[in-house]
């Protein structure tokens, strides 16, 4: 039954407090959307909940002009991204993505970084965000690192990340010209979907959801050999949402949409 | 009538309304439940040691520990183990309950329970099932010419819960002589009537007697139940039902209240069990079906004879499946005449969550095979499907079944009036295009791009259209009491026994109590069902409510008003027959005949008598013939004409500002509700869909219901239960399957059982209303409530078959599914 577990509670507004407590059986904590369910479940049984929403540090959205990015920190939920007004201008398919996410009420309490932290594969935002080729900046007590999204999540529900780490903030360059995130939910995950950034010269392709982790490939355009190996070569679940048969055949008709080119 | 406000709206959209979930009673522990982790195997040992030790532990209960209670409950069948004894049939079956001071601490200390099973071979469908050696059920719990209703349980062991049949003259040899003979085989799945509230019960036994508060849709027959398992009279236990948050047949009969009364009896103090959606799932389910119909047509296109073979998945106990399998044989072949018939049915047992009524009650299964098999007919005859139904439905007054109710309702205006909300629809569509040059207006996210909402003039949709037709057995057994309180100033309480799951129950039975009596709907106030105090109702279900219970109320206030003359008559000195009600006042007859003449009842009060039941003083009353006698005792009437409010009638006869005076009705099987069913209950929709032919996504873009009612009493709330009936149906078209991998279900929970949302209602959505004043019910009224279910699987598998171009035999049609039927039509 899922009755949740009493679990004991690290509530701070400094981040380096909230660093010194997070480790094993401590665990992050923020919208709770991802972590109370699985607590629920049994899969997750932490101690104690280290709660993040109360660090200023990790709710920011800041623009780089400069730098052309915008840094987002790890505890801004997806309504607050959705609807803030720097990341409409600098960075409109990840607020529209975002606008998606999910119900109401998971917009309005889960974060950009228990999504990503959580690494469910059947998400927007990773895949979102790593064809906008954003970095994740990574903090322990004793360190700090900055990595990929493809080099934070590295498989189905898993992470680089050390028990001791969270991820603080994420850096996105401002979207380029040519973007679109497109996506096939008939529940309440999606079952696929499609990052392009399509310019005269190149295909970026992310593909996400429907993969252990989203998966990115840059094409000259025109390369519709490429595209098709691509698409062929793409390991795709097989569950509810479908067999990966019928994934291969919406992603080569999306692409074939999107790209005027056969897949 | 008028589409009166809920009365029951402040409260729940305040959260202030209590349901049973809210209940309490003083010491209550909390009971958590050890579930089977095997499909079916026998238990070797239940070690339960470390639990009894773990922190505010009070109990651990086992079958063991059940002394003399009865250990089996089943209305039909006494099949199904409180707690599993020997063994068990199903993943999630109760093995075991903890009861501890507080939930989490029966959560805890449930995980320390240890069981051993030894596996048996699990028999997770029917089909295997029924071929199998291995028996579930290794002996029969029926007693020779035990019988439920009609319904007479097999004492078999060979996997069978129940088997059926219903035949007239010789439907295989008109099949052989048909000029066309159409077969069409489909899978209904298994679906889950969710809930927002989960089952939960919660028990306090003490010596000689039971208190329970639980979701029960039918709290009289769980009291049955719990009587006979506790051996205690029925007046000994107490079952109330607060307000449901949602049945749809998921929670009638007995669930978990034998499991929180057991839990009571060991333990010693009031047990509260509750359900998650797992759980839940877990608890009851419905039928899942696979429907063979073969149809025979002349070479007029008119139905020879229909051949019809229903399996049901019926899960590890029988609970209501044996009665649904007979109603589901019942609605399979019809609403169409048909010379020659044969249905047959068996309900399988098989090692999986148990099944029982739901929404429609075998309805829908049998409507997918049999209105897919009349479009696929169509089809085949080179016919209009809705012209081939026209000339195959039954006429207004036909037999459906002989020694029935013929039927009460105008299924040709019906089909009609759906064509015609589906035509007007396609033509906004038309309009719409032009205007909007094929853009769709909708999503505010330019930028993104979510599958979903398209539009006619987008390339890659394709487009379907189908009706489907069901008529239903309904209202079950005509057994119900009502009771009315009129208090000193006119006010009064209704009682029934009828639970409120949000249908909407008290607000149409405070408007029939306020409509018969004369006073304002703010005058009538209706409490829930409490078996201690209110009175006998056989079932809130089979949409009987308005009708059945709704002929007991007035009933109820007919006796009222008996005795309100009767009183008034006491009071004045004169006969009760000098005594007459015009105008929901008490007049001498003498008075009144002065200003009303005759038959000539035009006033509001006659008119807002209603018609009646024409027994007893409802007659006189409703009919507006009032009473002639020319008796002129003064005391009743001080101002001429105008007479006493029922108010002054009991003031003045108990001699102060107080008293009270009751009215009673009764509903059997006589006067309106002489013959069964109680009324037809009619399904009859269309819909309009598109299919994107890259992902597979069928839309449902228009929804036409027609609630054929013969009389709304409360048009609002009829039209809430065909809009949530019709959606729930879409549900089950698109959407909804328990899917077992193996012995367990792979999706228990809300994110992989997906359920209709409100972005997934159609874009155009009629709902007509068809009031032919043509039921048994107040007013002409029958019920609403499962009709519109009924017919919609079926009518949206018909369409997307349409669009496709290959007929679906399977549902949900999810998008993988309608994906492999486009690559089937192009081979």
């Amino acid at each position: 039954m899922a009755v949740l577990p009493e679990l004991g509670l690290v509530r701070s507004s400094d981040l380096d407090e909230v660093l010194a407590a997070v480790g094993h059986d401590y665990a992050p904590y923020a919208g709770g959307t991802e972590l109370v369910p699985a607590t629920g479940l049994g899969l997750r049984r932490p101690a104690v909940i280290v709660d993040l929403k109360r660090v200023d540090a990790l709710k920011g959205i800041e623009v780089d002009a400069g730098a052309g990015s915008v840094t987002i920190g790890a505890a801004v939920t997806h309504r607050r991204l959705s609807d803030h007004p720097v990341v409409r201008e600098h960075l409109p398919t990840l607020a529209a993505a975002a606008s998606h996410v999910g119900n109401a009420r998971v917009r309005s309490t889960g974060t950009v970084g228990g999504n990503l932290c959580f690494a469910e594969p059947r998400s927007d935002l990773g895949c979102v965000l790593l064809a906008l080729g954003a970095t994740a900046d990574v903090r322990s007590a004793t360190g700090a690192r900055t990595l990929g999204i493809d080099e934070l999540i590295v498989g189905a529900f898993e992470t680089s990340l050390a028990e001791d780490e969270i991820l603080t903030t994420v850096t996105v360059p401002f979207e380029p010209a040519g973007m679109s995130y497109w996506k096939l939910q008939s529940y309440e995950r999606p079952t696929l979907g499609v990052a392009l950034v399509v310019s005269d010269s190149q295909w970026e392709v992310t593909v996400g959801a429907a993969t252990e982790r989203p998966t990115r490939i840059v094409l000259a355009a025109g390369d519709t050999a490429g595209l098709a190996d691509f698409v062929g070569g793409l390991e795709l679940s097989d569950d509810m949402t479908g067999p990966p048969d019928y994934k291969r055949s919406v992603l080569r008709a999306h692409l074939q949409r999107a790209l005027g080119a056969a897949a | 009538m008028t589409a009166v406000p809920r009365s029951d709206a402040w409260e729940k959209v305040t959260g202030r309304a209590r349901y049973a979930v809210d209940a309490v009673l003083p010491n209550m522990a909390h009971a958590a439940v050890v579930r089977s982790e095997r499909a079916h195997a026998r238990i070797s040992a239940i070690d339960r040691a470390e639990a009894e030790a773990a922190p505010g532990v009070i109990a651990v209960v086992t079958a063991e520990d059940l002394g003399d209670l009865g250990r089996r409950f089943g209305h039909i069948v006494p099949d199904h183990a409180i707690l599993a004894e020997g063994k068990v049939r199903y993943y999630g079956e109760p093995v075991a309950v903890v009861v501890a001071e507080t939930p989490h601490q029966a959560a805890d200390a449930a995980e320390l329970v240890w069981v051993d099973y030894d596996d048996l071979p699990a028999l997770t469908d029917a089909a295997t099932a029924l071929a199998s050696d291995v028996l579930i059920h290794e002996q029969s719990y029926v007693e020779p010419g035990q019988k439920f209703l009609d319904v007479a349980p097999a004492a078999s062991t060979d996997n069978v819960a129940h088997r059926n049949e219903l035949a007239w003259g010789d439907a295989e040899a008109a099949l052989a002589t048909a000029a066309t003979v159409v077969e069409t085989t489909t899978t209904f799945p298994l679906v889950y009537g969710y809930a927002m509230e989960t089952y939960n019960a919660l028990a306090d036994w003490q010596p000689g007697s039971l208190h329970v508060v639980s979701t029960a849709q039918h709290p009289l027959m769980v009291r049955r139940e719990l009587a006979r398992m506790f051996s205690l009279p029925l007046a000994a236990v107490r079952v109330e039902v607060p307000y449901i948050g949602g049945g749809y047949g998921s929670k009638s009969y007995t669930k978990l209240e034998p499991l929180a009364a057991a839990a009571s009896w060991a333990a010693g103090r009031p047990v509260k069990v509750t359900t998650d959606v797992e759980a839940a799932m877990y608890t009851t389910r419905a039928d899942g079906a696979l429907v063979t119909v073969r149809t025979g047509f002349d070479a007029d296109a008119l139905i020879c004879a229909r051949d019809i073979d229903i399996r049901f998945d019926t899960g590890a106990y029988a609970d209501n499946s044996p009665l649904v399998l007979t109603k589901s044989i019942n609605r399979s072949f019809g609403p169409y005449r048909t010379p020659n018939l044969r249905v047959r049915g068996v309900a399988a047992y098989t090692n999986t969550s148990p099944a029982s009524s739901y929404r429609g009650f075998g309805a829908p299964q049998a409507a997918l095979a049999g209105e897919l098999n009349m479009d696929m007919a169509a089809d085949r005859l080179g016919i209009d499907p809705v012209e081939l139904r026209r000339r195959n439905l039954l006429a207004p007054g036909d037999t459906i079944i002989e020694g029935k109710r013929p039927l009460d309702a105008d299924l040709v205006a019906d089909l009609d009036a759906i064509v015609s909300a589906l035509d007007r629809h396609a033509a906004e569509r038309d309009a719409e295009v032009q205007v909007t040059g094929g853009q769709h207006a909708a999503g505010r996210d330019a930028d993104v791009q979510v599958t979903g909402a398209r539009h006619a003039a987008e390339a890659g949709i394709r487009r379907g259209r189908a009706v489907a037709v069901t008529a239903s057995d309904a209202g079950a057994s005509p057994i119900s009491t009502a009771q009315v309180r009129m208090h000193a100033d006119g006010s009064v309480t209704l009682l029934v026994s009828s639970t409120e799951m949000g249908q909407g129950s008290r607000t149409a039975l405070s408007q029939i109590a306020a409509r018969e009596l004369c006073v304002p709907i703010e005058a009538v106030a209706v409490g829930q069902s409490d078996t201690r105090f209110t009175p006998f109702e056989w079932t809130t279900g089979a949409s009987r409510t308005t009708t059945v219970v709704g002929l007991a109320v007035q009933a109820a206030c007919d006796d009222l008003w008996d005795n309100l003359r009767a009183k008034a008559a006491d009071s004045a000195g004169v006969l009760v027959d000098e005594v007459v009600v015009h105008g929901g006042r008490l007049h001498l007859a003498a008075d009144i005949s002065n200003t009303v003449s005759g038959s000539g009842a035009g006033g509001d009060g006659v008119g807002e008598h209603g018609t009646g039941s024409g027994t007893g003083v409802a007659g006189a009353l409703g009919a507006g013939e009032r009473g002639t006698s020319a008796a002129d005792a003064a005391p009743v009437v001080k101002d001429s004409g105008s007479g006493l409010a029922p108010g002054e009638v009991i003031r003045q006869w108990f001699g102060a500002d107080a008293g009270e005076v009751v009215g009673v009705g009764v509903v059997r099987r006589d006067g309106a509700t002489a013959v069964l069913p109680p009324f037809w209950e009619i399904g009859a929709v269309g819909v309009e869909v598109s299919v994107d032919v890259a992902t597979g996504e069928v839309t449902v873009e228009q929804l036409v219901t027609v609630g054929d009612v013969g009389y709304a009493v409360n048009p609002d709330l009829v039209k809430g239960q065909d809009l949530g009936a019709a959606t729930q149906g879409l549900g089950i078209a698109l959407w909804e399957e328990m899917v077992y991998d193996g012995e367990q279900l792979t999706n228990p929970n809300l994110v992989e059982y997906r359920v209709p949302r409100l972005r997934d209602t159609p874009r155009r959505i009629t709902s007509v209303l068809a009031e032919r004043g043509d039921g048994a019910g107040p007013y002409g009224a029958k019920g609403a409530g499962e009709g519109a279910l009924n017919p919609v699987p079926a009518a949206v598998a018909a369409a997307v078959g349409r669009a496709v171009g290959v007929w679906p035999t399977e549902l949900p049609l999810t998008p993988p599914r309608v994906w492999s039927l486009l690559q089937q039509a192009q081979q």
